[in-house]
């Protein structure tokens, strides 16, 4: 399966009367689309702001972050949550470089476990989006707007500017392209054969908070019964899977731009061989988790017949155990493992740091402690919150893009 | 997460019914719920009163079927 | 700069006192380095002077602790020094855990320290956690060596200078975490990892392995039908309004709310803080959290003897090992004054 990326750069972006890309300049019709994004019965009213690096400013109450992204060939963006139901992952599809749709929460009463975004300062070291030129959608709920229901209503909004902006790069010729061609895992060429074989397991939710009816992950299922099951790496890259409602240590971005998936990709008929890619969520019951451990260890041993597995997670300790346990009984049927974890110790002690771990599961990766504060200065100009940009606490946590579970980033947690 | 509790030492563990509702089940009524309790709370007293010598696991219950109903208790 | 005021630590046989037949001896406070705070002396060069030596015998601190470590910390204070700096205390004992005593009170009074030892010296695991303590070797035989390490990270402790990681800096690691930036992202970093274990190499994990204690299992109860049995649970269920303050996340403190007389818990009277998973089902009916209605039907049924009439409660998520341990002691201590035989504890 063969996925092309087009990139096109943009090194500035400002408001025009339309949407258009030239010479890396993107202007946005930013009246036409909050217009458009304001049609949603859902949505009182919609804002939509401009946030651009190194500008003393703070992006406020962030829900979500997306790359802008939009099909080339007429397949649909975001099947399942945005677009009608197709599957993703092979064609064309235009991608804008340096851009960021980010999605703020008007709605929430307490903002604390929502994130912040800085364009410059000791934050903007720490996180991708302080590079990118954001366009911040900040919308308030209808009266009879729900939460779930807000939610999905910001959620497409954030979707449909990030396809909307993606499209003006059709109009030009690609920067760059970068090609994603992996075979089916049985289809190995005979002189690739000793490459050491590769899994990815990817677990997309954690059932300690059930999914909303309207709260799609996979193809916009809600994955509320998901056994593990396969996919194709490509069709992550493409908008499959998009991040669910809750947490805030993975974006939708990041999934976009799969750090591990692109790291496999890269690596891939060279030191290693790419042997596809593991979907579990973390189970709520032990008998859900003896199955679903059971079940991906099945697939990542027998089914893609894999060496070696990278886990990652999405959640807190629980989700942990889901992971662990799945790893432990690869290791049994002699698949080596690397796990990718979160600092979880709230007191900055080495025992806090992992609540629980199999024997034999010896190779971790962690990213970051979220809890570690960090202090922030006051910004001149804050985006999609009221509260005054004055210097407060904040936490690695709290900074949008700086802890990603996925392994986007270089902070790391280190004993000392 | 039995498993965490055998690794930090618990020696009697009893798997329940689940993290958001460790002794009930919303989809059961109520009268199924409290039974449901009472066996897990069963199996909890039949745990004390054993002898154990490591962290032990006293049986499970079965994750109900996709319909709500119970499954059979072990 | 001017040179920092430094005053060092020695035990009796390092301070020239004498042998293990002067262990006994007090704290003495002596003019400048004497004895092994020569080699420290030495070591700092331009940078600072020792301009006291403190000395004390080690069974005087071991006998006394607190009070020793107090009038040691009186009479640095006395030189208004810019840095202490203990030892090297090698393999010994008691001077090793004297020394990370000693730096630690003096930390706690703003006033930077750093001890040196073996890895194998007590004092270590008593106070890597608190105190920067270098690593040095088994004896003096490389004094001026262990002594240039412990100067070169009591300079840094002084000038307030940024510590770098403990193998760079040649400390114990403290057991503490702090973020910071590595070469390459996690995701490369992790690929990287398991090409190097599935070719065989030796890995280096990013996190320390958690590594429990066993407890003995307490004896089984004999007569259930006589035995008083106690409800508690990490789920977070406190009162309405909370009045104990049980924290939704990190807890260190936990509820006792009296259950005398009731024959179930009433959802109007409580709620839950518990932030690490959806409570709204516990909310509705706390008995699917906490099971007084079964327990209460057990009682009156002499299945059990009697349901204790408290049910302990705290938050179960991001609690930290050392709360979680305090918590479950005193939670412990009141259940076995007030002659409690079992527990039943819900987790979430």
């Amino acid at each position: 399966m063969r996925l092309a990326l087009e990139w096109s750069d943009v090194t500035s972006v400002a408001s025009g009367p339309a949407t258009r890309l030239s010479a890396s300049a993107l202007e946005i019709d930013l009246d036409g689309l909050r217009r458009q994004l304001e049609r949603d019965p859902r949505l009182a009213s919609v804002r939509l702001d401009l946030a651009h690096p190194g500008e003393s400013c703070r992006i406020g109450r962030v829900f979500d972050v997306y790359a802008a992204r939009a099909r080339d060939d007429g397949a649909e963006d975001f099947p399942g949550v945005l677009g009608a139901l197709c599957r993703v992952g092979s064609g064309r599809t235009r991608a804008l470089g340096n851009v960021a749709v980010v999605v703020t929460d008007q709605q929430i009463d307490n903002p604390s476990t929502l994130a912040v975004i800085d364009m410059c300062g000791p934050a903007a070291e720490l996180s991708v989006f302080a590079r990118t030129h954001n366009l911040v959608v900040s919308a308030r709920p209808a009266a009879s707007a729900g939460r779930s229901e807000y939610l999905a209503a910001i959620r497409q909004a954030g979707l449909r500017a990030a396809v909307h902006l993606a499209r003006a790069a059709r109009a030009v010729e690609p920067d760059t392209i970068e090609v994603f061609d992996l075979p089916a895992p049985t289809r190995v060429p005979g002189d690739l054969a000793h490459l050491p074989r590769v899994a990815y397991v990817f677990q997309i939710h954690s059932h300690q908070r059930p999914t909303g009816v309207d709260e799609g992950i996979l193809y916009g299922d809600p994955v509320r019964r998901m056994v593990p099951t396969l996919i194709h790496p490509n069709e992550l890259l493409d908008g499959a899977v998009v991040r669910g409602f809750m947490g805030r240590a993975v974006t939708t971005w990041a999934i976009q731009n799969h750090p591990v998936i692109r790291e496999l990709y890269a690596l891939h008929g060279r030191a290693l061989w790419f042997t596809g890619v593991v979907l579990t969520v973390a189970q709520a019951t032990e008998p859900e988790r003896v199955r679903s451990a059971a079940m991906a260890a099945g697939l990542v041993a027998d089914v893609l017949g894999a060496d070696g597995a990278i886990f990652t997670k999405i959640g807190g300790g629980a989700p942990h155990v889901d992971m662990a346990q799945t790893a432990a009984l690869c290791e049994a049927r002699g698949v080596k493992t690397t796990l990718i974890v979160e600092d979880m110790s709230t007191d900055g002690s080495e025992e806090g740091m992992l609540l629980f771990n199999f024997p034999g599961l010896d190779a971790l990766v962690n990213v970051g402690s979220a809890q570690e504060k960090v202090a922030l200065p006051a910004m001149a100009r804050t985006i999609g919150t009221d509260d005054p940009a004055a210097a407060t606490a904040f936490t690695y946590g709290s900074i949008c893009g700086a802890i990603e579970q996925v392994g986007a980033t270089r902070v790391m947690a280190l004993v000392q | 997460m039995t498993p965490v509790a055998l690794m930090v030492g618990a020696n009697r563990v009893v798997s329940a019914a689940g993290i958001i509702h460790p002794l009930g089940n919303a989809e059961l009524s109520a009268e199924d719920e409290k039974a449901l309790r009472r066996r897990i709370v069963e199996r909890a007293l039949a745990a004390l009163a054993t002898e154990v010598v490591r962290p032990t696991v006293f049986g499970g219950e079965p994750a109900p079927d996709a319909d709500g109903s119970p499954s059979q208790a072990t | 700069m001017p040179p920092l005021r430094v005053v060092c630590y020695v035990n009796q046989f390092f301070g020239q006192i004498g042998g293990e037949d002067k262990a006994g001896t007090g704290p003495q406070s002596l003019e400048g380095p004497v004895g092994a705070a020569r080699a420290i002396h030495q070591a700092l060069g331009d940078a600072g002077l020792v301009v006291a030596t403190l000395a004390c015998g080690d069974n005087y601190v071991a006998e006394r602790s607190e009070a020793a470590i107090g009038e040691l910390v009186d009479l640095a204070a006395g030189h208004a020094p810019d840095l202490l700096i203990a030892g090297p205390a090698f393999l010994a004992g008691r001077y090793g855990v004297a020394c990370g005593a000693l730096c630690a009170a003096a930390a706690r009074l703003g006033v930077p320290a750093v001890t040196g030892m073996h890895r194998e010296n007590p004092g270590v695991e008593l106070y890597r956690r608190r105190v920067y303590i270098v690593e040095t070797g088994a004896d003096a035989a490389r004094m001026l060596d262990d002594a240039r390490r412990l100067v070169a990270l009591g300079l840094k402790l002084a000038r307030r200078e940024a510590i770098a990681a403990p193998g760079v800096d040649g400390y114990f690691p403290r057991g503490l975490t702090r973020n910071t930036l590595a070469p390459a992202t996690a995701a490369r970093r992790a690929t990287a990892m398991l090409l190097d274990k599935l070719a065989g190499h030796a890995v280096s994990s990013e996190v320390p392995l958690p590594d429990f204690p066993t407890i003995a299992a307490p004896a089984p109860v004999r007569d259930l039908g006589h035995a008083t049995i106690a409800l508690v649970t990490d789920g977070g269920l406190v009162l309405k309004g909370n009045p104990d303050e049980i924290e939704p996340l990190a807890a260190t403190r936990f509820g006792a709310y009296s259950i005398e007389g009731q024959r179930g818990l009433d959802p109007g009277r409580y709620d839950n803080v518990h932030r690490g998973y959806d409570t709204t089902f516990v909310k509705q009916d706390p008995h699917r959290l906490v099971p007084v209605d079964v327990a209460r039907d057990m009682e009156g049924q002499g299945r059990i003897g009697k349901l204790h009439e408290t049910v302990y409660s705290t938050t179960g998520v991001a609690t930290t090992l050392a709360h979680s341990e305090r918590m479950g002691r005193e939670i412990a201590a009141k259940l076995r004054a007030a002659r409690v035989d079992a527990v039943i504890l819900t987790s979430t």
